[in-house]
Protein backbone atom coordinates (compact mmCIF):
# COMPACT_ATOMS: atom_id res chain seq x y z
CA UNK A 1 0.00 0.00 0.00
CA UNK A 2 2.75 2.18 1.12
CA UNK A 3 4.35 2.12 -2.73
CA UNK A 4 1.12 3.38 -4.61
CA UNK A 5 0.31 7.29 -5.18
CA UNK A 6 -1.66 8.79 -3.18
CA UNK A 7 -3.46 12.12 -3.72
CA UNK A 8 -6.67 13.86 -2.03
CA UNK A 9 -10.01 13.78 -2.10
CA UNK A 10 -9.81 17.35 -3.63
CA UNK A 11 -7.27 16.03 -6.51
CA UNK A 12 -9.62 13.36 -6.61
CA UNK A 13 -12.77 15.73 -7.59
CA UNK A 14 -10.82 17.42 -10.09
CA UNK A 15 -9.35 14.31 -11.91
CA UNK A 16 -13.50 13.37 -11.97
CA UNK A 17 -14.53 17.58 -13.16
CA UNK A 18 -11.76 17.40 -15.65
CA UNK A 19 -12.83 14.38 -16.67
CA UNK A 20 -16.41 14.92 -17.16
CA UNK A 21 -16.22 18.25 -18.33
CA UNK A 22 -13.76 16.73 -21.53
CA UNK A 23 -16.51 14.25 -22.41
CA UNK A 24 -17.51 15.95 -25.83
CA UNK A 25 -20.41 13.32 -25.24
CA UNK A 26 -21.29 14.85 -22.13
CA UNK A 27 -21.05 18.40 -23.52
CA UNK A 28 -24.94 18.21 -25.43
CA UNK A 29 -27.31 16.24 -23.88
CA UNK A 30 -31.40 16.49 -23.87
CA UNK A 31 -33.36 14.98 -21.66
CA UNK A 32 -36.93 14.73 -20.29
CA UNK A 33 -38.49 14.32 -17.55
CA UNK A 34 -40.85 15.84 -14.83
CA UNK A 35 -39.66 19.09 -12.71
CA UNK A 36 -39.45 19.27 -8.95
CA UNK A 37 -38.09 21.37 -6.15
CA UNK A 38 -38.21 24.33 -8.44
CA UNK A 39 -36.42 27.27 -7.02
CA UNK A 40 -35.76 30.70 -8.31
CA UNK A 41 -32.70 31.22 -5.90
CA UNK A 42 -31.85 34.72 -7.23
CA UNK A 43 -33.16 36.57 -10.62
CA UNK A 44 -30.03 35.23 -12.73
CA UNK A 45 -29.87 31.01 -10.96
CA UNK A 46 -32.80 28.80 -10.64
CA UNK A 47 -32.13 25.12 -9.78
CA UNK A 48 -34.58 22.27 -9.63
CA UNK A 49 -34.38 18.70 -9.96
CA UNK A 50 -35.98 16.08 -12.80
CA UNK A 51 -38.07 13.22 -11.70
CA UNK A 52 -37.29 10.73 -12.07
CA UNK A 53 -34.11 10.80 -10.80
CA UNK A 54 -30.79 9.13 -9.68
CA UNK A 55 -31.51 9.07 -6.06
CA UNK A 56 -34.19 11.32 -3.91
CA UNK A 57 -31.28 11.82 -1.36
CA UNK A 58 -29.23 13.91 -3.36
CA UNK A 59 -30.99 14.96 -6.17
CA UNK A 60 -28.50 16.14 -9.33
CA UNK A 61 -29.27 19.79 -9.58
CA UNK A 62 -30.46 21.36 -12.37
CA UNK A 63 -29.30 25.19 -12.33
CA UNK A 64 -30.53 27.31 -15.41
CA UNK A 65 -30.34 31.03 -16.25
CA UNK A 66 -33.66 32.30 -15.01
CA UNK A 67 -33.17 34.90 -17.40
CA UNK A 68 -33.28 33.22 -20.36
CA UNK A 69 -36.80 30.45 -19.11
CA UNK A 70 -39.47 31.40 -22.07
CA UNK A 71 -42.52 30.31 -19.49
CA UNK A 72 -42.78 30.02 -15.86
CA UNK A 73 -41.16 26.58 -14.27
CA UNK A 74 -43.48 24.69 -11.94
CA UNK A 75 -42.74 21.40 -10.03
CA UNK A 76 -44.83 18.99 -11.89
CA UNK A 77 -44.31 20.49 -15.76
CA UNK A 78 -43.00 17.79 -17.82
CA UNK A 79 -39.93 19.63 -19.91
CA UNK A 80 -37.89 19.11 -22.32
CA UNK A 81 -34.00 19.78 -21.19
CA UNK A 82 -30.92 20.57 -23.48
CA UNK A 83 -27.68 20.55 -21.32
CA UNK A 84 -24.37 19.93 -20.66
CA UNK A 85 -22.62 18.65 -17.58
CA UNK A 86 -20.43 20.07 -15.04
CA UNK A 87 -18.84 19.21 -11.78
CA UNK A 88 -19.76 21.35 -8.66
CA UNK A 89 -15.91 20.95 -7.27
CA UNK A 90 -17.39 21.94 -3.47
CA UNK A 91 -19.65 18.96 -3.29
CA UNK A 92 -18.23 16.72 -5.58
CA UNK A 93 -21.39 15.97 -7.41
CA UNK A 94 -22.04 16.41 -10.68
CA UNK A 95 -24.65 19.16 -12.28
CA UNK A 96 -26.60 19.75 -15.22
CA UNK A 97 -26.70 23.30 -16.52
CA UNK A 98 -29.31 24.13 -19.04
CA UNK A 99 -29.03 25.58 -21.93
CA UNK A 100 -32.60 25.50 -23.03
CA UNK A 101 -35.68 24.18 -21.86
CA UNK A 102 -39.07 24.12 -22.71
CA UNK A 103 -42.44 22.49 -21.75
CA UNK A 104 -42.94 18.88 -23.19
CA UNK A 105 -46.50 19.17 -24.37
CA UNK A 106 -45.73 22.54 -26.03
CA UNK A 107 -43.56 21.07 -28.29
CA UNK A 108 -47.04 19.71 -30.02
CA UNK A 109 -47.55 23.33 -30.65
CA UNK A 110 -44.35 24.22 -31.62
CA UNK A 111 -44.81 21.92 -34.22
CA UNK A 112 -48.57 22.97 -34.88
CA UNK A 113 -47.63 26.34 -35.15
CA UNK A 114 -44.58 25.93 -37.88
CA UNK A 115 -46.52 23.72 -39.96
CA UNK A 116 -49.32 26.25 -40.07
CA UNK A 117 -46.65 29.12 -41.11
CA UNK A 118 -45.45 27.30 -43.42
CA UNK A 119 -48.53 26.57 -44.64
CA UNK A 120 -50.13 30.26 -44.81
CA UNK A 121 -46.63 31.05 -45.68
CA UNK A 122 -46.94 29.47 -49.21
CA UNK A 123 -50.66 30.28 -49.79
CA UNK A 124 -48.86 33.92 -49.89
CA UNK A 125 -50.33 35.33 -46.39
CA UNK A 126 -47.63 36.95 -45.31
CA UNK A 127 -46.12 38.29 -48.80
CA UNK A 128 -45.10 41.83 -48.14
CA UNK A 129 -47.47 43.28 -51.39
CA UNK A 130 -50.74 41.96 -49.52
CA UNK A 131 -49.93 44.44 -47.12
CA UNK A 132 -52.07 47.56 -46.66
CA UNK A 133 -50.50 51.02 -46.40
CA UNK A 134 -51.09 52.41 -42.82
CA UNK A 135 -52.26 56.01 -42.58
CA UNK A 136 -49.87 58.19 -41.12
CA UNK A 137 -52.53 60.41 -38.98
CA UNK A 138 -55.71 58.22 -38.36
CA UNK A 139 -58.49 59.75 -36.94
CA UNK A 140 -60.54 56.62 -36.06
CA UNK A 141 -59.12 53.55 -34.73
CA UNK A 142 -60.48 50.28 -34.06
CA UNK A 143 -59.38 48.57 -30.87
CA UNK A 144 -59.79 44.80 -30.61
CA UNK A 145 -58.99 43.16 -27.44
CA UNK A 146 -59.97 42.69 -24.03
CA UNK A 147 -61.88 45.07 -22.08
CA UNK A 148 -59.65 44.74 -18.78
CA UNK A 149 -56.16 44.46 -18.24
CA UNK A 150 -52.77 46.61 -18.81
CA UNK A 151 -53.10 46.04 -22.79
CA UNK A 152 -56.25 47.82 -23.16
CA UNK A 153 -55.03 50.63 -20.63
CA UNK A 154 -52.08 50.81 -22.22
CA UNK A 155 -53.00 51.26 -25.39
CA UNK A 156 -55.37 53.68 -24.74
CA UNK A 157 -52.89 55.90 -22.51
CA UNK A 158 -50.33 55.23 -25.26
CA UNK A 159 -52.94 57.34 -27.87
CA UNK A 160 -54.22 60.04 -25.37
CA UNK A 161 -50.73 61.19 -24.53
CA UNK A 162 -49.92 60.70 -28.54
CA UNK A 163 -52.45 61.78 -30.35
CA UNK A 164 -55.43 62.31 -28.39
CA UNK A 165 -57.46 63.69 -31.14
CA UNK A 166 -58.50 60.74 -32.73
CA UNK A 167 -61.74 58.34 -31.76
CA UNK A 168 -60.76 54.67 -30.74
CA UNK A 169 -63.61 52.10 -31.04
CA UNK A 170 -62.95 49.17 -28.68
CA UNK A 171 -64.89 45.70 -29.78
CA UNK A 172 -63.88 43.73 -26.59
CA UNK A 173 -62.91 40.18 -27.08
CA UNK A 174 -61.75 37.08 -25.90
CA UNK A 175 -58.46 36.75 -26.20
CA UNK A 176 -57.72 33.50 -24.77
CA UNK A 177 -59.03 30.16 -24.08
CA UNK A 178 -60.75 27.59 -26.80
CA UNK A 179 -63.62 30.57 -27.55
CA UNK A 180 -61.23 32.96 -28.18
CA UNK A 181 -60.30 32.44 -32.28
CA UNK A 182 -63.94 32.58 -32.54
CA UNK A 183 -64.49 35.64 -31.23
CA UNK A 184 -61.64 37.81 -32.35
CA UNK A 185 -62.69 36.32 -36.14
CA UNK A 186 -66.59 37.89 -35.33
CA UNK A 187 -64.64 41.07 -33.93
CA UNK A 188 -62.82 41.73 -37.00
CA UNK A 189 -65.96 41.12 -38.92
CA UNK A 190 -67.96 43.63 -36.91
CA UNK A 191 -65.37 46.33 -36.94
CA UNK A 192 -64.79 45.93 -40.85
CA UNK A 193 -68.55 47.76 -40.87
CA UNK A 194 -67.44 50.87 -39.10
CA UNK A 195 -65.30 53.47 -41.02
CA UNK A 196 -62.19 52.95 -39.39
CA UNK A 197 -58.94 53.83 -40.30
CA UNK A 198 -56.88 50.95 -38.97
CA UNK A 199 -57.06 48.11 -36.13
CA UNK A 200 -55.07 47.46 -33.43
CA UNK A 201 -55.70 43.63 -32.81
CA UNK A 202 -53.70 43.37 -28.99
CA UNK A 203 -53.24 40.92 -26.30
CA UNK A 204 -50.68 41.20 -23.17
CA UNK A 205 -48.08 39.01 -22.44
CA UNK A 206 -48.64 35.04 -21.74
CA UNK A 207 -47.63 31.06 -22.67
CA UNK A 208 -47.72 30.03 -25.69
CA UNK A 209 -50.85 28.42 -25.00
CA UNK A 210 -52.50 32.20 -23.58
CA UNK A 211 -51.56 33.23 -27.09
CA UNK A 212 -53.03 30.63 -28.98
CA UNK A 213 -55.43 32.09 -30.05
CA UNK A 214 -53.39 34.69 -32.07
CA UNK A 215 -51.75 31.62 -34.11
CA UNK A 216 -55.49 30.02 -34.65
CA UNK A 217 -55.74 29.53 -39.05
CA UNK A 218 -59.39 31.03 -38.66
CA UNK A 219 -57.89 34.64 -37.28
CA UNK A 220 -55.07 34.47 -39.66
CA UNK A 221 -57.17 34.42 -42.46
CA UNK A 222 -59.66 37.14 -40.68
CA UNK A 223 -57.03 39.55 -40.42
CA UNK A 224 -55.57 38.87 -44.18
CA UNK A 225 -59.09 39.40 -45.23
CA UNK A 226 -59.53 42.77 -43.39
CA UNK A 227 -60.26 45.89 -45.52
CA UNK A 228 -58.86 48.13 -42.55
CA UNK A 229 -55.52 47.65 -42.28
CA UNK A 230 -54.60 45.95 -38.71
CA UNK A 231 -51.61 46.56 -36.39
CA UNK A 232 -50.90 43.06 -34.31
CA UNK A 233 -49.42 43.82 -31.12
CA UNK A 234 -49.48 40.45 -28.89
CA UNK A 235 -47.72 39.38 -26.66
CA UNK A 236 -44.07 40.54 -25.16
CA UNK A 237 -41.53 41.54 -27.87
CA UNK A 238 -40.18 37.82 -27.97
CA UNK A 239 -43.23 36.69 -28.75
CA UNK A 240 -44.10 36.05 -32.64
CA UNK A 241 -47.55 35.12 -33.42
CA UNK A 242 -49.26 33.79 -36.72
CA UNK A 243 -51.09 37.12 -36.65
CA UNK A 244 -48.17 39.08 -36.30
CA UNK A 245 -47.07 37.69 -39.40
CA UNK A 246 -50.06 37.95 -41.66
CA UNK A 247 -51.31 41.30 -40.37
CA UNK A 248 -50.25 44.68 -41.79
CA UNK A 249 -47.89 45.41 -39.29
CA UNK A 250 -46.27 43.95 -36.48
CA UNK A 251 -45.39 45.80 -32.98
CA UNK A 252 -44.03 44.05 -30.41
CA UNK A 253 -46.44 44.40 -27.42
CA UNK A 254 -49.77 46.32 -27.27
CA UNK A 255 -48.21 49.42 -25.91
CA UNK A 256 -45.53 49.55 -29.42
CA UNK A 257 -48.89 48.56 -31.82
CA UNK A 258 -50.42 51.76 -30.20
CA UNK A 259 -46.94 54.17 -30.95
CA UNK A 260 -46.85 52.46 -34.34
CA UNK A 261 -50.33 53.25 -34.68
CA UNK A 262 -50.70 57.55 -34.03
CA UNK A 263 -48.05 60.18 -34.37
CA UNK A 264 -46.86 62.21 -31.71
CA UNK A 265 -48.64 65.17 -31.29
CA UNK A 266 -45.51 67.17 -30.34
CA UNK A 267 -43.54 65.93 -33.24
CA UNK A 268 -46.21 67.25 -35.82
CA UNK A 269 -46.03 70.24 -34.42
CA UNK A 270 -42.39 70.77 -34.38
CA UNK A 271 -43.07 69.19 -38.08
CA UNK A 272 -45.42 71.64 -38.94
CA UNK A 273 -43.00 74.45 -37.22
CA UNK A 274 -40.22 73.09 -39.36
CA UNK A 275 -41.86 73.56 -42.32
CA UNK A 276 -43.17 76.91 -41.91
CA UNK A 277 -39.71 77.58 -41.20
CA UNK A 278 -38.11 76.68 -44.43
CA UNK A 279 -41.03 77.90 -46.19
CA UNK A 280 -40.30 81.48 -44.47
CA UNK A 281 -36.66 80.80 -45.55
CA UNK A 282 -37.21 80.04 -48.86
CA UNK A 283 -39.22 82.60 -49.64
CA UNK A 284 -36.86 85.17 -48.25
CA UNK A 285 -34.28 83.81 -49.98
CA UNK A 286 -36.27 83.91 -53.20
CA UNK A 287 -37.12 87.88 -52.27
CA UNK A 288 -33.61 88.87 -51.58
CA UNK A 289 -32.17 87.04 -54.76
CA UNK A 290 -34.82 89.10 -56.55
CA UNK A 291 -34.20 91.76 -55.07
CA UNK A 292 -30.40 91.46 -56.15
CA UNK A 293 -31.07 91.05 -59.00
CA UNK A 294 -33.49 93.77 -60.25
CA UNK A 295 -30.53 96.06 -58.23
CA UNK A 296 -28.28 94.62 -60.43
CA UNK A 297 -30.29 95.35 -63.61
CA UNK A 298 -31.40 98.52 -62.14
CA UNK A 299 -27.63 99.92 -61.49
CA UNK A 300 -26.74 98.59 -65.21
CA UNK A 301 -24.79 101.23 -66.82
CA UNK A 302 -28.04 101.17 -70.01
CA UNK A 303 -30.69 102.06 -67.29
CA UNK A 304 -28.41 104.52 -65.69
CA UNK A 305 -27.15 105.91 -68.79
CA UNK A 306 -30.24 105.89 -71.61
CA UNK A 307 -28.93 107.85 -73.44
CA UNK A 308 -26.15 105.91 -73.90
CA UNK A 309 -28.40 104.00 -76.21
CA UNK A 310 -28.39 106.74 -78.29
CA UNK A 311 -25.17 107.44 -78.39
CA UNK A 312 -24.11 104.43 -80.04
CA UNK A 313 -26.54 104.93 -82.59
CA UNK A 314 -25.50 108.79 -83.15
CA UNK A 315 -21.69 107.85 -83.19
CA UNK A 316 -22.38 105.17 -85.47
CA UNK A 317 -24.56 107.82 -87.68
CA UNK A 318 -21.45 110.86 -87.38
CA UNK A 319 -18.81 107.96 -88.50
CA UNK A 320 -21.47 107.03 -91.55
CA UNK A 321 -22.05 110.69 -92.70
CA UNK A 322 -18.02 111.65 -92.12
CA UNK A 323 -17.34 108.51 -94.67
CA UNK A 324 -20.34 109.58 -96.85
CA UNK A 325 -18.87 112.73 -97.39
CA UNK A 326 -15.46 112.45 -97.86
CA UNK A 327 -16.49 109.63 -100.31
CA UNK A 328 -18.65 112.27 -102.25
CA UNK A 329 -15.79 114.55 -102.07
CA UNK A 330 -13.32 112.08 -103.31
CA UNK A 331 -15.42 111.15 -106.07
CA UNK A 332 -16.28 115.05 -106.72
CA UNK A 333 -12.40 115.59 -106.76
CA UNK A 334 -11.14 112.59 -108.32
CA UNK A 335 -14.03 113.55 -111.61
CA UNK A 336 -13.38 117.33 -111.54
CA UNK A 337 -9.32 116.13 -111.97
CA UNK A 338 -10.12 114.30 -114.89
CA UNK A 339 -11.88 116.90 -116.27
CA UNK A 340 -8.88 118.96 -115.88
CA UNK A 341 -6.62 116.83 -116.92
CA UNK A 342 -8.84 116.32 -120.16
CA UNK A 343 -9.42 119.59 -120.34
CA UNK A 344 -5.02 120.48 -120.76
CA UNK A 345 -4.63 117.15 -122.79
CA UNK A 346 -3.11 118.58 -125.76
CA UNK A 347 -6.29 116.40 -127.63
CA UNK A 348 -8.37 118.49 -125.92
CA UNK A 349 -6.50 122.03 -126.79
CA UNK A 350 -5.78 120.71 -130.27
CA UNK A 351 -8.65 118.78 -131.58
CA UNK A 352 -7.37 118.70 -135.13
CA UNK A 353 -4.69 116.69 -133.65
CA UNK A 354 -7.77 114.21 -133.64
CA UNK A 355 -7.99 114.37 -138.00
CA UNK A 356 -5.19 115.58 -138.77
CA UNK A 357 -3.77 112.52 -139.94
CA UNK A 358 -6.65 112.45 -142.16
CA UNK A 359 -6.34 116.36 -143.39
CA UNK A 360 -3.39 114.83 -144.60
CA UNK A 361 -4.86 111.88 -145.81
CA UNK A 362 -7.62 114.19 -147.19
CA UNK A 363 -5.14 116.70 -148.81
CA UNK A 364 -2.52 113.65 -150.11
CA UNK A 365 -5.83 112.41 -151.90
CA UNK A 366 -7.16 115.46 -153.56
CA UNK A 367 -3.94 116.02 -154.47
CA UNK A 368 -3.68 113.08 -156.03
CA UNK A 369 -7.04 112.82 -157.47
CA UNK A 370 -6.09 116.14 -159.18
CA UNK A 371 -3.28 114.84 -160.37
CA UNK A 372 -5.16 111.59 -161.84
CA UNK A 373 -8.15 113.59 -163.09
CA UNK A 374 -5.33 115.98 -164.74
CA UNK A 375 -3.74 113.10 -165.79
CA UNK A 376 -6.55 111.31 -167.31
CA UNK A 377 -8.13 114.15 -168.82
CA UNK A 378 -4.61 114.79 -170.47
CA UNK A 379 -4.58 111.30 -171.62
CA UNK A 380 -8.23 111.53 -173.06
CA UNK A 381 -7.40 114.99 -174.71
CA UNK A 382 -4.60 113.05 -176.40
CA UNK A 383 -6.61 110.21 -176.96
CA UNK A 384 -9.26 112.56 -178.55
CA UNK A 385 -6.65 114.51 -181.05
CA UNK A 386 -5.06 111.34 -181.98
CA UNK A 387 -8.94 109.95 -182.69
CA UNK A 388 -9.64 113.30 -183.70
CA UNK A 389 -6.51 113.44 -186.28
CA UNK A 390 -7.28 109.86 -187.09
CA UNK A 391 -10.85 110.75 -188.25
CA UNK A 392 -9.65 113.85 -190.03
CA UNK A 393 -8.06 111.20 -192.18
CA UNK A 394 -11.00 108.63 -192.34
CA UNK A 395 -13.24 111.93 -193.01
CA UNK A 396 -14.72 111.37 -196.40
CA UNK A 397 -14.61 114.96 -196.71
CA UNK A 398 -11.17 115.09 -196.42
CA UNK A 399 -11.00 111.97 -198.79
CA UNK A 400 -12.87 114.26 -200.92
CA UNK A 401 -10.47 116.39 -200.71
CA UNK A 402 -7.72 114.64 -201.80
CA UNK A 403 -9.68 114.27 -205.11
CA UNK A 404 -11.47 111.28 -204.29
CA UNK A 405 -15.49 111.26 -204.62
CA UNK A 406 -18.21 109.30 -203.53
CA UNK A 407 -20.95 107.70 -206.00
CA UNK A 408 -24.61 107.17 -204.65
CA UNK A 409 -27.00 105.38 -206.64
CA UNK A 410 -30.37 105.69 -205.28
CA UNK A 411 -28.73 107.18 -202.07
CA UNK A 412 -26.74 103.99 -201.62
CA UNK A 413 -23.33 104.43 -201.67
CA UNK A 414 -21.54 102.39 -205.12
CA UNK A 415 -18.86 100.26 -204.06
CA UNK A 416 -18.61 97.59 -206.87
CA UNK A 417 -19.40 97.84 -210.38
CA UNK A 418 -21.28 94.86 -210.32
CA UNK A 419 -23.64 97.27 -208.86
CA UNK A 420 -24.45 99.41 -211.58
CA UNK A 421 -25.81 99.08 -215.46
CA UNK A 422 -25.51 100.90 -218.00
CA UNK A 423 -27.68 103.99 -218.47
CA UNK A 424 -28.20 104.35 -214.72
CA UNK A 425 -28.40 107.69 -213.24
CA UNK A 426 -25.74 108.31 -210.70
CA UNK A 427 -24.38 111.13 -208.09
CA UNK A 428 -20.90 111.84 -207.32
CA UNK A 429 -20.13 113.93 -204.65
CA UNK A 430 -17.21 115.62 -204.86
CA UNK A 431 -15.18 118.37 -202.26
CA UNK A 432 -17.02 121.36 -203.25
CA UNK A 433 -20.53 119.83 -205.18
CA UNK A 434 -22.32 117.16 -206.88
CA UNK A 435 -22.00 115.76 -210.46
CA UNK A 436 -25.27 113.47 -212.12
CA UNK A 437 -24.50 111.35 -214.71
CA UNK A 438 -25.30 108.48 -216.96
CA UNK A 439 -23.35 105.60 -217.20
CA UNK A 440 -22.08 105.08 -220.30
CA UNK A 441 -19.68 102.23 -220.11
CA UNK A 442 -18.71 99.70 -217.40
CA UNK A 443 -15.00 98.33 -217.13
CA UNK A 444 -14.13 95.88 -215.22
CA UNK A 445 -10.93 95.47 -212.75
CA UNK B 1 -69.17 64.27 -43.12
CA UNK B 2 -66.95 66.59 -40.89
CA UNK B 3 -64.96 63.73 -39.60
CA UNK B 4 -63.39 62.17 -42.46
CA UNK B 5 -63.11 66.00 -43.61
CA UNK B 6 -61.04 66.66 -40.92
CA UNK B 7 -58.88 63.49 -41.67
CA UNK B 8 -58.68 64.50 -45.48
CA UNK B 9 -57.68 68.44 -44.13
CA UNK B 10 -55.16 66.79 -41.61
CA UNK B 11 -52.92 64.00 -43.44
CA UNK B 12 -53.59 65.28 -46.44
CA UNK B 13 -52.61 68.65 -45.89
CA UNK B 14 -49.23 67.85 -44.38
CA UNK B 15 -48.62 66.01 -47.31
CA UNK B 16 -49.70 69.06 -49.11
CA UNK B 17 -47.43 70.88 -46.97
CA UNK B 18 -44.14 68.98 -47.69
CA UNK B 19 -44.78 68.46 -51.10
CA UNK B 20 -44.74 72.76 -51.69
CA UNK B 21 -41.78 73.08 -49.13
CA UNK B 22 -39.92 70.36 -51.52
CA UNK B 23 -40.78 72.14 -54.30
CA UNK B 24 -39.93 75.27 -53.38
CA UNK B 25 -36.62 74.19 -52.20
CA UNK B 26 -35.77 72.79 -55.34
CA UNK B 27 -35.60 76.01 -57.05
CA UNK B 28 -37.55 75.61 -59.81
CA UNK B 29 -40.49 77.98 -59.30
CA UNK B 30 -40.71 81.35 -60.19
CA UNK B 31 -41.57 84.39 -57.99
CA UNK B 32 -45.08 84.47 -58.82
CA UNK B 33 -45.77 81.12 -58.29
CA UNK B 34 -43.87 80.96 -55.41
CA UNK B 35 -45.04 83.67 -53.06
CA UNK B 36 -49.03 81.73 -54.30
CA UNK B 37 -47.36 78.74 -52.88
CA UNK B 38 -46.31 80.20 -49.91
CA UNK B 39 -49.01 81.94 -48.89
CA UNK B 40 -51.10 78.21 -49.49
CA UNK B 41 -48.43 76.44 -48.10
CA UNK B 42 -48.27 78.56 -44.72
CA UNK B 43 -52.27 78.65 -44.52
CA UNK B 44 -52.17 75.17 -44.55
CA UNK B 45 -49.19 74.86 -41.34
CA UNK B 46 -51.28 77.33 -39.29
CA UNK B 47 -54.58 74.96 -40.08
CA UNK B 48 -52.73 72.21 -39.13
CA UNK B 49 -51.04 73.66 -36.16
CA UNK B 50 -53.68 75.15 -34.71
CA UNK B 51 -55.94 71.87 -35.27
CA UNK B 52 -52.84 69.98 -33.37
CA UNK B 53 -52.67 72.30 -30.49
CA UNK B 54 -56.37 71.88 -29.80
CA UNK B 55 -56.88 70.65 -26.21
CA UNK B 56 -59.25 67.66 -27.40
CA UNK B 57 -59.91 65.23 -25.24
CA UNK B 58 -59.70 61.79 -26.91
CA UNK B 59 -63.17 59.93 -27.49
CA UNK B 60 -63.07 56.34 -26.34
CA UNK B 61 -66.12 54.09 -27.60
CA UNK B 62 -66.51 50.55 -27.01
CA UNK B 63 -69.01 48.04 -29.06
CA UNK B 64 -71.37 46.42 -26.61
CA UNK B 65 -73.08 43.21 -27.09
CA UNK B 66 -76.44 44.58 -28.01
CA UNK B 67 -74.34 45.97 -31.18
CA UNK B 68 -74.14 49.90 -30.28
CA UNK B 69 -71.86 52.13 -29.33
CA UNK B 70 -71.34 53.63 -26.21
CA UNK B 71 -68.86 55.14 -24.51
CA UNK B 72 -66.39 53.74 -22.57
CA UNK B 73 -64.13 55.26 -19.58
CA UNK B 74 -61.05 52.30 -18.99
CA UNK B 75 -61.55 51.19 -15.29
CA UNK B 76 -58.57 52.92 -13.15
CA UNK B 77 -55.89 50.30 -11.52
Amino acid sequence: MNNNRYITVSQLTSYIKYKLEQDSHLELIYLKGEISNFKANSPRYSSFTLKPAHSPISPITFATNTKSLTFVPEDGMKVLVECRIGVYEATGNYQVYVNDMMEDGIGNLYIAFNQLKEKLEKEGLFRAEHKKKIPKIPRKIGIITAPTGAAIRDILSTIKRRFPMCETILFPTLVQGELAKDDIVKKIGIANTYPLDVIILGRGGGSIEDLWPFNEEIVARAIYNSSIPIISGVGHEIDFTISDFVADLRAPTPTGAAEMCVPNRVDLINLVNQYQKRLVQIINNKIDNAYEVLNRYKNSYVLKNPMSLYEKLEQNFDYLYERLFSSIKLIINNNTNRLNKLENSYVFKNPNMLFIDKLYNYQDLVKRLNLNINNIIDNKRNNYIKLLGKLEVLNPISTLKRGYSITKVNNKTLKSVNNINIGENIKTELEDGFINSEIISIERK
Amino acid sequence: MTKSEKKIDFEENISELERIVTELESGNVNLDDALTKFNKAYQLSKECDQKLKEVSESVNKIFTEEGKLEEFHIEEE
